[in-house]
């Protein structure tokens, strides 16, 4: 049996899976086909446009796919509730923009807070939006025309949004430990993640994760941190449209329990986030693509013995970056052997792993510890990882319907 | 004119990197998935040489604070980097901190703050890869090579042999090593030379 699997956000990829054998038979990247670094945000707002989708397909064609007996499809969370700011209005009452921005923060954003939000301030803010799936489905309705069996076109494929559970997924199984049998705790973080509780928080986007990991188990979800970050963000940039941070945060984290998972909701950024932002607020990428610049510059900062004014430039910027993801991330580690005090083994995956002066302080900082980080840790990874989860859920249910959509949970 | 070289023998190759100082491209095998170069597709120089970091940063058109990383024989990472419980890094995962004979052997990959970007490689994981470092060790004494992603600023890692020549073509880099146990077909028609200044294919 083959398995395909499709990640269709931003770092494209497609990758063939065999279950009988537990081995990757290969992958192949958009971007490398299409030559040029960085994914383009034109082309996952939408549609992917004509050209990416050739890419894919030459990706598929060259690694010899002519049927999959399973196909299954990756992406981040595509559900966004859209605000529409009157920024005319906000413009000329900005008071009121943080009048607004106050009662936003006052409490965790749940779908009736959003409609009291949006009844309450109807002259500035219109909502819209619940409904992104149909969008995925065209995609994925896309590429899956691409693929006959037996002189018909492949009717089924599979679709969840489980983000970093792939990373998650993808990480372990190309770790040293899956390959001797240990357990693994398993921490994604990264920019955006998939929106879990999307029916109760539609504003809010996970950013962080942890997961136990067994060779030949289903991944077990612990802990999960999610942000509206980049909503209240929106806000900010209708009122203020030339500056960068957020009014104001959520004063406090809220945290609830569901089935023995613990769900946190911040307004911070994530660390992948924020690395974003600096390459974009520094000048080294218009859409803030390149977080690895940002991570290469921190080790230019001064000692931090100069007179302050010296410090007022962008190796500074970036190594004070660099010093605050770590104290971050060095938080969530620690809450993830809390969880799993019996298990010395982590994976880091997620793009912010790809942090790798950061990866090293760990070391020193748990040295108790083993760390691997997973070598495909961007989002072009969560398309093995899609591949995996799918298979753990075929073992257990043997599914066998012909249906154009599955959802399995 | 100016051509790039394609170099099939590990001999010359080494002559290239060691005698001549030039920076050389590695092509063999499948490409690895990730955004790091381990050695399949990667442009390669000799790490003593302490302009290294300038020199390749302005062939690859990239800014010039950008650090690079070196891949070492595993048997030699600890002589080299305060390994920690790390047992390899075949991933080039961590920039790990570099000791005194770092500073010493390959000063253009010890980066600013102290730390190298490091790939481990063995025998098993890489052959063509591990007898190209170790040929460089028996003659320099360095058991390292430095390593960066076979493209240009911008752009996407070299995928296939087309997009490797062509790479080659608009660049400063004259060599390319393609080892000759690879057996791939090698359009060396489109070797061009480089003084024309070739647009970037299509």
């Amino acid at each position: 049996m083959k398995i395909v699997g499709i990640n269709t956000s931003h770092d494209t990829a497609v990758c063939q899976y065999d279950p009988e054998t537990d081995t990757l038979d290969f992958m192949h990247e958009e971007d490398r086909f299409r030559r040029e670094k960085y994914w383009s945000p034109k082309h996952i707002n939408t549609h992917l446009d004509e050209s990416q989708h050739h890419d894919v397909l030459a990706a598929i064609y060259k690694g010899g796919v002519e049927t999959p007996d399973e196909l299954v499809f990756a992406s981040y969370d595509r559900r966004q509730f859209q605000l529409d700011f009157d920024r005319d209005k906000l413009l000329e009452d900005r008071m009121k923009s943080i009048e607004i921005a106050e009662f936003i923060a006052e409490k965790p954003c749940t779908k009736e807070r959003i409609e009291e939000i949006l009844e309450k301030y109807s002259d500035y803010i219109m909502g819209h939006g619940i409904g992104g799936i149909k969008e995925e489905m065209q995609i994925n309705d896309g590429f899956c025309s691409q693929f006959s069996r037996d002189g018909e076109q492949l009717k089924r494929y599979y679709f969840w949004y489980e983000h970093h559970l792939y990373h998650a997924y993808c990480g372990y199984h190309l770790s040293p430990y899956y390959q001797n049998d240990e357990d693994s705790i398993a921490i994604v973080w990264d920019g955006g993640g998939a929106q879990l509780n999307f029916e109760e928080y539609p504003n809010f986007q996970e950013i962080e994760s942890i997961y136990r990991m067994s060779k030949g188990k289903r991944a077990e979800r612990q802990w999960v941190l999610s942000t509206n970050h980049r909503w209240l963000g929106d806000l900010n940039a209708a009122t203020f449209p030339n500056t960068q941070t957020n009014l104001l945060d959520c004063p406090d984290n809220i945290t609830e329990e569901i089935d023995g998972v613990v769900y946190e909701y911040t307004s911070r950024a994530s660390n992948g986030m924020d690395f974003s932002n600096l390459s974009h607020a520094l000048g080294c990428d218009e859409m803030g693509r390149a977080a690895g610049k940002v991570m290469g510059m921190a080790s230019y900062a001064s000692s931090g013995k100069e007179a302050p004014w010296k410090r007022f430039n962008k190796f500074q910027y970036a190594q004070d970056l660099e010093q605050h993801a770590y104290e971050e991330s060095c938080k969530t580690i620690q809450k993830a052997i809390d969880l799993n005090p019996d298990c010395k083994n982590i994976v880091l995956s997620g793009g912010y792993s790809l942090n790798c002066t950061n990866n090293y302080k760990y070391l020193s900082a748990f040295p108790e510890h083993q760390f691997f980080i997973d070598p495909i840790p961007h989002d072009g990874g969560t398309s093995y990882g899609a591949c995996i989860h799918l298979n753990h859920l075929l073992l257990e249910k043997g599914i066998v319907d012909d249906n154009i959509f599955e959802e399995i949970t | 004119m100016i051509m790039t070289q394609i170099h099939r023998d590990l001999d010359t190759t080494l002559e290239m990197i060691i005698d001549r100082q030039q920076i050389l491209a590695i092509f063999q095998g499948r490409s690895e998935w990730g955004p790091r170069a381990l050695g399949n597709r990667s442009i390669l120089f000799d790490p003593r040489n302490s302009h290294a970091k300038q020199i390749v940063n302005s062939v690859k058109r990239r800014e010039d604070y950008r650090p690079f990383a070196g891949s070492i024989m595993l048997e030699h990472a600890d002589e080299y980097f305060e390994m920690l419980q790390l047992k390899e890094s075949p991933n080039m995962s961590f920039a790990i901190q570099a000791k005194q004979k770092a500073y010493d052997d390959i000063p253009s990959l010890v980066h600013a703050d102290g730390t190298c970007r490091i790939q481990t490689v063995t025998e098993e994981q890489n052959p063509n890869y591990y007898n190209l470092i170790k040929g460089f060790y028996e003659i320099t004494g360095v058991p390292i090579i430095f390593n960066t992603s076979f493209n240009l600023g911008g752009e996407a890692l070299v995928e296939n042999i087309y997009d490797a020549i062509d790479t080659c073509n608009r660049s400063e880099i004259n060599h390319l090593y393609i080892p000759e146990d690879q057996d791939i077909h090698i359009p060396y028609e489109l070797v061009k030379d480089k003084r024309k200044n070739y647009p970037k294919a299509t």
